[in-house]
């Protein structure tokens, strides 16, 4: 009887948690129409932030598949000097608010920056521009994809890399046939949480990037130009756009944990 | 680990009932006064080109000479009064640069607005740029200003300003840049040479949000941007005072400032017009929204606008000055 009781009051205050994390998607549906929605989305040009959201969140992801995953393992391996300092860096990047990094990106890669001068060579400029928006959601999502495959590459028991090499694999093919599939559940969390920040990133986007617009300044733009009711039809897209991946990723690692279980 | 889990709802209800109580106690604190002080907070949604003015200056010694609590919101204009019309945001005060971010709101939010204040368009420009040495000259005087426009045009330059279709200073920006081509009798082509094409452009290159143009002209990273004079002095950032005939800051020049317009977003056409800044009272007037304005008007108010580089404007009601309140209409004689 008693644990019944608790198993109810651990429902109860697990449900209230919830509901009150998912407070503001569930007042979204409380405030958009299948007709706000289809009106928006039929307005000359309004899904172009959609396409460049969706452009600009999967390079930011390929960027960070390819420069932190090996920092990721590097650091997880400690395989680097003064590894509480690299992780501290890490950290300080996702201390910083994403407004100031945003300023602070100005200094470093404005267009009259040595930066943005090399940069101007190769024909690229981090303001106002799709390369800008990259450059924003990379420093907004890296530090949480570096960290969480931090932990997965941490998870994996280095002796079965060790057994690898000591059966002849190279570190690289040890890596690849050992390393990484055992990781790939917890970089797959990882990289889940850094698309979805990519995908919402805003702080540093308007400052460096203010176009071309992706969804979340298509919403702050709708917001200011002509009102809540036009702006809010774009937060839904974004959650429907952006949700699956995450969502997949998710249940993947979920039940590669399970079978690895048992 | 079996106790742990027990005792988890416990801690979240604690948890939740702790903030709950944090809440109200902050709400009722915000609510109630001491003693004889006036109750209540004046919510202030405003311009953003009065962020420095409402933040440093003129919120806290409202809250000294008054004794209300003053809590501001800064905004490119048409987007406050968007979200006003929204009901995304319910201020006691709107102050907007230009009458027409208010007259949407007639007569569901507000039945009139004070115009009280001027400023005028400035350019700022950068004093590590490479056109500075000629910026100088032209700020100076030794050359002339209409020396200023042909270097604009070229390329590379890097020009920054704000989204025309939200914020009535990337409007005036645009507004003056067309004063300017027929002021100075450059060609035709001047316009859209500084600006690019179509004026009405969010995507432009040189537009950024109103809240970081400036911080990307203090970092080195333009040669120029649009800029209020006012904005410009509180910011100690280096300008050139652009003549009244383009400057928009000369009320007696209305009419020429109409020949310069643009067509935004939704098709309207606005057309340009001194740069003034109105005011009004947003839903049932409350004691501090009405304090803060009567505060504008007064001659303590008003010195520190002269303070801060604004011009005066004798105070005039537009709309039913039926519904101004008594004490707003004191401060204006009448």
């Amino acid at each position: 009887m008693l644990r019944s009781a608790s198993a109810a009051a651990s429902l109860a205050g697990a449900a209230v948690v919830w509901i009150a994390l998912l407070g503001p998607v569930i007042t979204l549906f409380f405030h958009v129409t299948p007709g706000t929605v289809s009106s928006a989305l039929r307005a000359p040009g309004a899904l172009t932030p959609l396409v460049v959201s969706l452009e600009a969140g999967l390079i930011t992801l390929a960027v960070l598949v390819c420069l932190g995953t090996p920092l990721a393992w590097l650091m997880a391996r400690g395989r680097l000097p003064a590894l509480r300092l690299w992780e501290a860096g890490v950290l300080a990047s996702l201390l910083l608010p994403p407004l100031v990094v945003g300023l602070l990106l100005i200094f470093m890669v404005g267009p009259l920056t040595p930066i943005g001068e090399a940069l101007g060579h190769l024909h690229l400029t981090a303001t106002n521009t799709l390369f800008a928006l990259i450059v924003a959601e990379v420093y907004e999502s890296a530090p949480y994809y570096v960290l969480g495959a931090q932990a997965a590459f941490a998870a994996v028991d280095p002796r079965m890399e060790q057994q690898a090499a000591l059966l002849g694999d190279r570190p690289s093919r040890a890596a690849r046939r050992v390393t990484l599939p055992l990781a790939a559940p917890g970089l797959a969390m990882a990289l889940a949480v850094a698309w979805a920040r990519a995908m919402g990133a805003f702080g540093a986007v308007i400052i460096i990037a203010y176009h071309p617009y992706g969804l979340p300044l298509q919403i702050w733009t709708t917001l200011q130009e002509t009102g809540l009711a036009s702006a809010l039809p774009f937060a839904l897209v974004l959650l429907v756009v952006a949700l699956p991946l995450p969502v997949a990723a998710y249940l993947w690692s979920a039940r590669a944990r399970g079978r690895r279980r048992g | 680990m079996a106790r742990r889990l027990r005792a988890w709802p416990l801690v979240a209800f604690v948890t939740a009932g702790l903030v709950l109580t944090a809440c109200s106690s902050s709400s009722s604190s915000s609510s109630s006064g001491s003693g004889s002080k006036p109750k209540g907070t004046a919510n202030v949604a405003y311009a953003a080109s009065l962020e420095f003015l409402n933040e440093k200056v003129f919120g806290p010694a409202f809250h000294t000479a008054k004794g209300f609590g003053y809590s501001g919101r800064a905004g490119e204009s048409g987007a406050l009064e968007a979200e006003i019309a929204a009901k995304a945001i319910a201020p006691n005060v709107f102050q907007a640069v230009g009458g027409d971010n208010i007259t949407p709101l007639f007569p569901k939010f507000t039945k009139w607005y004070v115009q009280y204040a001027g400023t005028q368009i400035a350019v700022a420009y950068n004093p590590s740029s490479k056109y500075a040495p000629q910026f100088q000259a032209i700020a100076s005087g030794k050359k002339p200003i209409c020396d200023l426009f042909p270097i604009m045009e070229k390329k590379g330059f890097l020009l920054g300003r704000t989204d025309p279709n939200t914020d009535p200073q990337g409007r005036s920006f645009i507004y003056m840049i067309e004063l300017a081509q027929t002021y100075c009798h450059l060609p035709s082509s001047t316009v859209t040479k500084i600006l690019g094409s179509p004026l009405n452009s969010s995507s432009s290159t040189q537009v950024f949000a109103e809240t970081s143009l400036l911080a990307h002209l203090q970092a080195g990273q333009l040669d120029a941007s649009s800029t209020y004079l006012s904005e410009a002095r509180q910011m100690h950032l280096r300008y050139i005072l652009l003549p009244p005939a383009i400057n928009l800051g000369d009320p007696s020049m209305a009419t020429q400032y109409h020949n310069a317009s643009i067509t935004i977003t939704g098709n309207v056409t606005k057309h340009g017009s001194p740069l003034a800044y109105v005011m009004t009272i947003i839903g049932a007037p409350t004691s501090a929204g009405t304090a803060f304005i009567a505060y504008v008007l007064s001659p303590a108010g008003r010195a520190l606008y002269q303070r801060e580089g604004y011009n005066l404007l004798t105070p005039t009601v537009t709309g039913a000055s039926s519904a101004v309140p008594a004490a707003v209409k004191a401060e204006m004689g009448g």
